[in-house]
């Protein structure tokens, strides 16, 4: 029900969005019910008219201000600086005509106060204040950075509206807080992160309606229902049915499945079977029985099984513990259709969930696929046979396609779509739901965990209102919408507070971007040792000569040719050389065996006995760039020297 | 246990595991050992969490990892007695969880629902337990592919959502090994921090204490710690930057503390007393060449720390200079044959029937033409040995043979024409014998099919150049003018 009611909350900013996305392509008239699918679509473009937007304000923030001027009175401030964006958007070259333009305006306007009498919501700016006026209000009264920002209409947002961390807790968070209760935050904060974790944990179920509010009904609902609908069907009046439940990744698909096994009304057998547990229907239709043993309790295709072991032969090399009931309980491959044409005897109708089911598809002759489909087709409602359902899952589109032309026929063609949230604010909600987790009282000081939450909600609230932190989620969620990405970055930013910086900020979360999304491909380079850094270099010196791939003797030869050349020199500082570390080749082949084991060179033959080790080939994944930058974040001269030596 | 320079790790895998994800993949690529210690740890000090530790290296096969994973988290250990039964639950003993994964998974549920149970019984705290698996050397799962991607996405597969994660570590990215077509989700990755040389000097100050409390012994005692800290921190001092690894540190040093500790106290007269700084500081001055020395043998494992400490010799691949001399011969024609393009030989070896006697020296420039624009050729002895057929190498070992040893005090009246006394020589079953040792002892390597009939054999060199020249030196063979490329 929580759910729900944020869903409800968030109304105010998703609409505002629509409308600031689609002010110029919707026509006035459809304002509220408006057919959301076509604005969602454009989010990429409303990204750019931002930008486009907020480089014109220098420009035009005199007419927008003009064309606030009479607004202001009757309106919550904070939104207003809202509408003003979205004059910019509609003002923005983004359009051909600025004549088009400025008529569309006060149609724009009417769109946006509806909105506002609608949802006088004070979350709503938590995407679009920018930095700058999160700053100005945590420092009340500081109108002398005012200049700086060159916007008319900007400087008076913060006399006008104060965004709803309001400035007094902030100060406290800035000066008071963090200080004074340092002994205090230790113990919040890990009960703050644990509850944070465990939120994410349960994630997929906090997310069910978060998605597209602006359509009428959300994609992942509408299919829940449909799937709801046939599993009743089959179910209930005893139809056969199959269908594909096809949806990328992280999109909810197996979740869908669950709600609606857990939704109908008798308990019918479910079989369950993955294409990359079961590879090969042999193992499935050891499964089917499993299963179906365990459901039902008998087991089926005894006898024939009995039969044909009995004509066999003692296998001495068989693992015989324990298999010879096994050997009862199962049947043998060539029973597979048998076994399935039980499948509408039994008593209660039955479900197949096959996920993966591209994978199924792969299998030889598709045996299993056919057998089940084909009983499908053959179910006859209210012949008093039970009736099955074959459930498939999954992620590739294709899957049709590789269905054979007997098995293809046989499978009813229903495909259900599944889809990710496809607007932004479905990620920043779930975002503050799960930051906004409460901690449970601590029974010792009730007190203190309430100051606790006050302030930590303060801030989250103020991190989520940051610019930076849209825009990384904003880029993250254009590259990948899975759920799963955000579920990852919200665990790396948590794991990243600590007692000296106990909140949320931008710099966390970039950090867990670049953790969890942007990974460097080598991270530490520059904590390698000694032989290791002069390995690496020896190979980008082999890869300018042209010699991609290398041998040890290779490199060991590049490194001792320029120990020689930098310890030539006779000069001497304390009695000491001052080239080169020399380092004894047993100990290169120890760091040159690390390399191989972390992949960092990859054996570009195929290793066989007659090539010894210094003379296998291989390949350096590490590329220039990173090394460079390694040696100099190690500060080694001659390390640096060497690496950029023409040779 | 509280290992430094892995806090902020260790405060992290604490925080994730009051509600762990699925699938996590911990990468470490400088001591993964270490990691894998200090992980484990964590995990046995856990609250209502059961976990199972296993070694990628060690379970090679599906059964394998089935069969520790199920053990592991039943709490279970295999009796002799018993006749080494795995696990199985009590009441429905008529399945062996290791045959498949449809199997296995069927175990874990069964080990949830035994826990539950129980839990139920003592009481509401085991009621939620956590079942965590730990893979260790993740990256050899990859030989195993029907099982890699299950296992990543075991919790949604074996239905037990929240109370299953799966941990790798590993020291590869999870870029490298992912399944392809994203069959695997993508994991939560924690990377582990490099150690520092102040986290190194702590962990081996860490390790002399567990020593002295659970194996006291003479070198290893409490009242020795100032001073073996300094000697530790010259050891590390000297051997850190060649590696970062602690345990590589510890080895060498164990294999000298005793030495030293030695060393000092024979320098004080009572009892009980550690030596002033100034004799400290000359014995870490006169043990100083050791460190090293210890090092470069002892972390090539070129030795092992006894034998080491005895100065014994090391065995290595040394050219035994106890061949018979056909033995050498043989070998030295096969690492010239191996060096040299065979269009050389020619040049190096033919000369007329009257300039017999006269050497003639000829140098090839191999490397150092080349024209701008491409690339320069890589010396042959870098790239390994080239293969050559048996003849070239009978051959050449005649033309070693008749320029190095002097036979025409042996050779026959019937044999005029020069040269041809060797040719029966080399051409003796003998030869072609002592070959096929020299094959079967590895100094030679024959590259084609024993059982091949058309074509000579073709044979490959396996000493090195520094066998090379020392049998060259015993054999009074000037080397160096024979080889094409010059070292």
């Amino acid at each position: 029900m929580a759910v729900k009611r944020k869903a409800s909350t968030l109304e105010g900013p998703v609409l505002k969005r629509r409308t600031r996305s689609s002010g110029a392509i919707v026509e006035p008239q459809d304002v509220l019910p408006a057919t959301p699918t076509k604005v969602i679509r454009t989010y990429g473009s409303g990204r750019t008219r931002t930008v486009l937007a907020q480089t014109q304000r220098e420009n035009e923030g005199d007419i927008l201000e003009s064309d606030e001027g009479p607004r202001e009175g009757p309106h919550e401030n904070d939104i207003d600086s809202e509408s003003g964006s979205e004059d910019e958007l509609i003002l923005s070259p983004s359009k051909p005509s600025r004549n088009a333009r400025v008529t569309r305006t006060p149609s724009a306007r009417r769109i946006m106060e509806s909105v506002e009498i609608l949802t006088p919501s004070k979350r709503a700016p938590r995407i679009y204040t920018s930095r700058s006026s999160r700053n100005l209000s945590e420092t009340p009264g500081s109108s002398s950075r005012l200049p700086s920002l060159e916007q008319p209409e900007r400087s008076q947002t913060p006399e006008r509206s104060p965004p709803l961390p309001s400035p007094k807790k902030n100060q406290m968070r800035s000066t008071g807080v963090a200080p004074s209760n340092t002994r205090h935050v230790g113990p919040c904060l890990n009960m703050q992160k644990r509850a944070v974790l465990r939120a994410l944990q349960s994630l997929p179920d906090a997310r069910a309606d978060e998605g597209d509010e602006d359509e009428e009904q959300p994609r992942n609902e509408i299919v829940m229902q449909q799937l709801d609908d046939l599993l009743k069907a089959t179910v209930t009046r005893g139809e056969g049915n199959s269908c594909l439940l096809l949806g990328p990744r992280g999109s909810g698909k197996s979740r869908i499945v669950e709600r609606c096994i857990s939704n109908v009304p008798q308990k019918p057998i479910i079989i369950r079977l993955s294409g990359w547990t079961e590879y090969n229907d042999r193992l499935a239709m050891r499964e089917i029985a499993h299963q179906l043993f365990q459901q039902t309790g008998t087991a089926y295709n005894v006898e024939e099984n009995e039969d044909l072991d009995a004509g066999g032969e003692e296998n001495p090399f068989l693992d015989t513990i324990g298999t010879e009931q096994n050997q009862l309980l199962l049947p043998p491959p060539s029973h597979l259709p048998a076994l399935i044409s039980t499948l509408p005897t039994l008593q209660r109708p039955t479900i197949v969930i096959l996920d993966s089911f591209d994978l199924f598809a792969l299998h030889p002759r598709q045996a299993l696929l056919y057998c089940l489909l084909d009983t499908v087709q053959s179910c006859r409602a209210g012949s008093g046979r039970s009736a099955l359902a074959v459930i498939g899952v999954t992620s590739r589109l294709d899957t049709t396609n590789l269905l054979e032309k007997r098995v293809k026929s046989r499978f009813s063609g229903r495909i259900l779509r599944t889809s990710h949230p496809r607007v932004l604010n479905a990620w920043t909600a779930l975002v503050q739901d799960v930051l906004s987790t409460p901690i449970s009282a601590n029974e010792d000081d009730p007190e203190r965990a309430e100051t606790w939450q006050h302030t930590w909600k303060t801030n989250v609230d103020t991190f989520l209102m940051d610019d930076a932190v849209s825009t990384l989620l904003r880029e993250v969620f254009a590259v990948s919408k899975d759920i799963r990405v955000l579920r990852h970055l919200l665990m790396g930013l948590v794991l990243r507070l600590t007692e000296s910086s106990p909140f949320p900020s931008a710099s966390h979360l970039s950090a867990a971007v670049s953790a969890q999304r942007l990974r460097l491909q080598h991270g530490e380079l520059h904590a390698l040792p000694y032989p290791s850094l002069c390995l690496l270099i020896a190979c980008m010196h082999s890869r300018t000569a042209g010699h991609d791939t290398f041998t040890f003797e290779m490199l060991h030869e590049r490194f001792t040719r320029q120990v020689r050349a930098s310890t030539a020199a006779p000069v001497q500082v304390n009695g000491g050389s001052i080239g080169m570390v020399r380092c004894p080749r047993p100990v290169m082949m120890g760091a040159f065996e690390e390399f191989i084991a972390s992949r960092i060179f990859v054996c570009v033959m195929p290793a066989t006995a007659v090539v010894s080790k210094e003379f296998i080939k291989y390949r350096c994944t590490v590329e220039f760039d990173d090394l460079r930058k390694a040696v100099a974040k190690t500060g080694h001269a001659h390390l640096k020297r060497w690496m950029n030596k023409p040779q | 246990m509280d290992t430094a320079g892995y806090r902020e790790f260790a405060d992290n895998i604490n925080t994730i595991l009051s509600s762990p994800p699925p699938f996590l993949y911990i990468r470490d690529s400088n001591t993964p050992r270490i990691t894998s210690s200090v992980l484990d740890s964590i995990l046995s000090s856990a609250e209502n969490l059961r976990y199972a530790h296993i070694d990628a290296v060690a379970c090679f096969t599906p059964r394998l990892v089935f069969d520790s994973i199920l053990n592991a988290l039943a709490r279970w250990t295999p009796r002799w007695s018993d006749g080494c039964a795995n696990w199985s639950k009590v009441d429905a003993s008529d399945e062996s969880y290791n045959t498949s994964l449809g199997s296995f998974m069927r175990g874990l549920r069964d080990i949830q629902s035994d826990v539950t149970n129980t839990g139920k019984g003592k009481g509401k705290a085991a009621e939620d337990a956590q079942m965590v698996i730990f893979i260790e050397n993740a990256d050899r799962l990859v030989s195993m592919p029907n099982l890699m991607v299950p296992l990543t996405r075991l919790a949604e597969l074996s239905q037990l959502d929240s109370t299953l994660s799966v941990i790798f570590l590993s020291r590869v990215r999870w870029e490298d090994i992912r399944p392809p077509l994203g069959a695997s989700p993508d994991p939560f990755v924690v990377d582990v921090q490099p150690l520092t040389k102040d986290d190194a000097t702590q962990f081996l100050e860490a390790k002399y204490l567990r020593i002295c409390a659970e194996n006291p012994c003479d070198a290893y005692n409490p009242s020795f710690l100032p001073l073996y800290k300094q000697f530790v921190s010259a050891v590390v001092g000297i051997n850190f930057p060649f590696t970062h690894d602690p345990n590589e540190l510890a080895y060498v040093i164990a294999a000298q503390w005793p030495h030293f500790i030695g060393a000092a106290l024979r320098e004080v007269s009572e009892e009980d007393a550690l030596p002033d700084e100034p004799t400290r500081m000359r014995l870490l001055r006169s043990f100083t060449p050791s460190m090293t020395a210890g090092f470069e043998s002892l972390y090539p494992r070129e030795t092992h720390a006894a034998d080491w400490v005895e100065s014994l010799p090391t065995a290595t691949n040394a050219p035994s200079s106890s061949l018979p001399r056909m033995h050498k011969y043989i070998l030295l024609a096969s690492y010239i044959a191996s060096s040299n393009p065979p269009k050389t030989d020619l040049r190096m070896f033919g000369r007329g029937l009257d300039e017999r006697g006269k050497k003639k020296k000829r140098k090839g420039g191999g490397g150092a033409r080349q024209g701008a624009g491409k690339v320069a050729k890589v010396p042959q002895r870098l790239i390994g040995p080239s293969p050559f057929p048996l003849d070239r190498l009978v051959a050449i070992l005649g033309a070693l043979i008749e320029e190095n040893e002097d036979y025409r005090t042996e050779a026959p009246e019937s044999m005029k024409i020069p040269g041809e006394w060797t040719d029966m020589e080399v051409s003796r079953v003998g030869v072609l014998g002592t070959i096929s040792e020299l094959t079967r002892m590895r100094l030679l390597q024959r590259t084609t099919a024993v059982d091949k009939l058309d074509g000579p054999p073709v044979l490959k060199c396996a000493i090195s150049y520094e066998a090379a020249l020392e049998y060259a030196r015993e054999l009074g063979v000037p080397l160096a003018d024979l080889l094409w490329e010059t070292a």
